[in-house]
């Protein structure tokens, strides 16, 4: 290993400790490692400036922050606002009935609000509601954030890591739901019927909730018409997109324009409220993977991970399932997606789409194991902080890691049958 | 483990949108709230570290809710007697000369 690779190793371990321990926030410390890989990059010879500066993939960010406008204006028009009052209208007050409706909402507004939208969204709901029939809300908030990490999972706008994965695996939208819808929904029930388990005694007895109407809570009829529409128009063009020839980001962005022009919303408003965090960190750390790639680094490891799985389509895809479902429950899943996406591009010679799901599968259900696993769970202890509810670290640890667990057991039997692996 | 758990919860996550998105469903399912911005009165312009401390007095806001619905109390009961009031001045305004 010659010293450019050693130090591009450095600075991609370093970004990613920083990152975990958030020793400074996370975009900085992957802006920090860009840096510093272009820089040391530059001096070593390793790329050019001009090859630098398309490290960036401006597809991906195109995707992500057309997806992140689009999900603003429908956020403010209160469409999923009224799904959550629904929901819990529907529940007449019965606690079981509410976790339920709680769980399935959360599964449901995280496929389309960034996680850690959809669960504040969904955190205030149920806080406002426990209060209400004098309940704890921990049950609500931490089951929502398990399931708001699920959701979303078999779509390529459900998470930054499947925007990762979609661009780089070049998958559509259509594929993404072919290969990954009918494990997802198993999930959601699984999961649900693990967290029912492990929870029902918390929940309380059954209460009257007040009368109210859920059509209250929309303030602009127009505005929410018009996001209705734009969401239609939006999911329709994802599923052909393939077919009339034209990019997921170019339908993101696309639609991106059409919202901010019909929504009469103040532009300026939308754009600070985009998560810009994500979008520095997922820039800054794609230069420091395409660093590592310079390095033919990837390509090794690349080749390592197929000696080790024998070459077995069977084994590369439990593998790679498990080791990134594990990785993400410890860092950052945008970063495990970066890293593996490159490495999966290397490998010919077997149908890769098992590999690719595997990787979808593993980014997405780490991200609730332990309270340190991601921002969605550090936000729902915060918000029951506020709210003067605690849940334990092992506490939570023990609900989050069971059901990871589940999740990843369940999944590895699914990619077997699903893709024929066996035999 | 504590140690660990307290260090996640020093992180500072922003919950702005958390309490937005709380006030919305209070005021559809919830108790709802209001806001009220309070100038400290010019007569105590030596208290100002005093006065922005009591932001976070809990036993300031026990008073203040105590106050709260004292006031609204009495000024519900007053409301019907003044309308009252109002309106048979309105019919004595109305009857022909």
């Amino acid at each position: 290993m010659n010293s450019a690779s050693t130090i591009f190793i450095v600075i991609y371990l370093f970004t990613l400790l920083s990152a975990a321990l958030e020793m400074v926030p996370i975009s900085v410390a992957a802006l920090l490692g860009a840096f510093l890989t272009v820089w040391f990059g530059l001096s070593y010879g390793v790329f050019t400036y001009e090859e630098a500066i398309t490290f960036i993939d401006i597809k991906i960010l195109g995707l992500l922050i057309g997806t992140m406008i689009v999900f603003e204006v429908a956020y403010r028009s209160g469409l999923f606002r009224l799904m959550a009052l629904y929901a819990i209208k529907i529940s007449g007050g019965d606690p079981r009935l509410l976790f339920i409706f709680v769980c399935l909402t959360s599964a449901a507004v995280s496929m389309f609000l960034s996680d850690s939208t959809a669960l504040l969204m969904i955190a205030a709901a149920a806080t406002t509601i426990s209060k209400f029939m004098d309940q704890n809300p921990a049950p609500y908030v931490v089951s929502a954030a398990i399931m708001v990490n699920l959701g979303g999972t078999s779509t390529l706008i459900g998470s930054v890591s499947n925007m990762v994965i979609g661009v780089n695996s070049g998958m559509s939208f259509t594929e993404f739901i072919t290969y990954l819808a009918p494990c997802e929904f198993i999930l959601w029930a699984l999961t649900m019927a693990v967290l029912y388990f492990m929870y029902k005694r918390a929940l309380g007895k059954k209460k009257v909730v007040p009368a109210y109407d859920p059509w209250e809570s929309v303030e602009d009829r127009s505005l929410f018409n018009k996001s209705a529409l734009l969401l239609v128009l939006f999911l329709g063009l994802f599923i052909v997109h393939d077919r009339l020839n034209l990019s997921p980001e170019a339908v993101a962005l696309g639609c991106a324009v059409l919202a901010l022009s019909l929504s009469n919303l103040d532009p300026s408003e939308i754009f600070r409220s985009l998560d810009w965090e994500t979008i520095f960190f997922l820039s800054g750390f794609s230069i420091i993977v395409k660093g590592l790639e310079g390095t033919g680094l990837l390509t090794n490891l690349s080749q390592t991970f197929l000696e080790v799985s024998g070459n077995n389509p069977l084994f590369a895809t439990v593998i790679l399932l498990w080791v990134s479902g594990l990785a993400s429950s410890v860092v950052s899943n945008i970063a495990v997606a970066l890293t593996f996406a490159p490495m999966i591009q290397e490998i010919h010679g077997f149908n890769t789409s098992a590999l690719w799901s595997a990787l979808v599968l593993g980014t997405n259900l780490g991200g609730a194991a332990t309270p340190m696993s991601g921002v969605v769970v550090v936000m729902a202890m915060n918000t029951l902080k506020r709210e003067g509810a605690t849940v334990s670290f092992g506490e939570f640890t023990k609900v989050g890691s069971l059901t990871t667990l589940i999740q990843l057991g369940f999944s590895t039997v699914y990619l077997i049958f699903r893709f024929g692996l066996v035999g | 483990m504590s140690k660990i758990w307290e260090w996640i919860r020093s992180r500072r996550r922003t919950l702005i949108k958390y309490e937005e998105a709380k006030e919305e469903f209070e005021k559809v399912i919830g108790r709802p709230t209001i806001r009220l911005a309070v100038e400290l009165p010019p007569s105590l312009e030596d208290f100002k570290e005093e006065f922005q401390e009591l932001e976070g007095d809990e036993e300031f806001m026990d008073a203040l809710k105590r106050f709260l619905e004292k006031y609204l109390r009495e000024k519900v009961s007053r409301a019907p007697k003044r309308r009252r009031r109002e309106s048979e001045e309105a019919e004595a305004s109305d009857e022909p000369l």
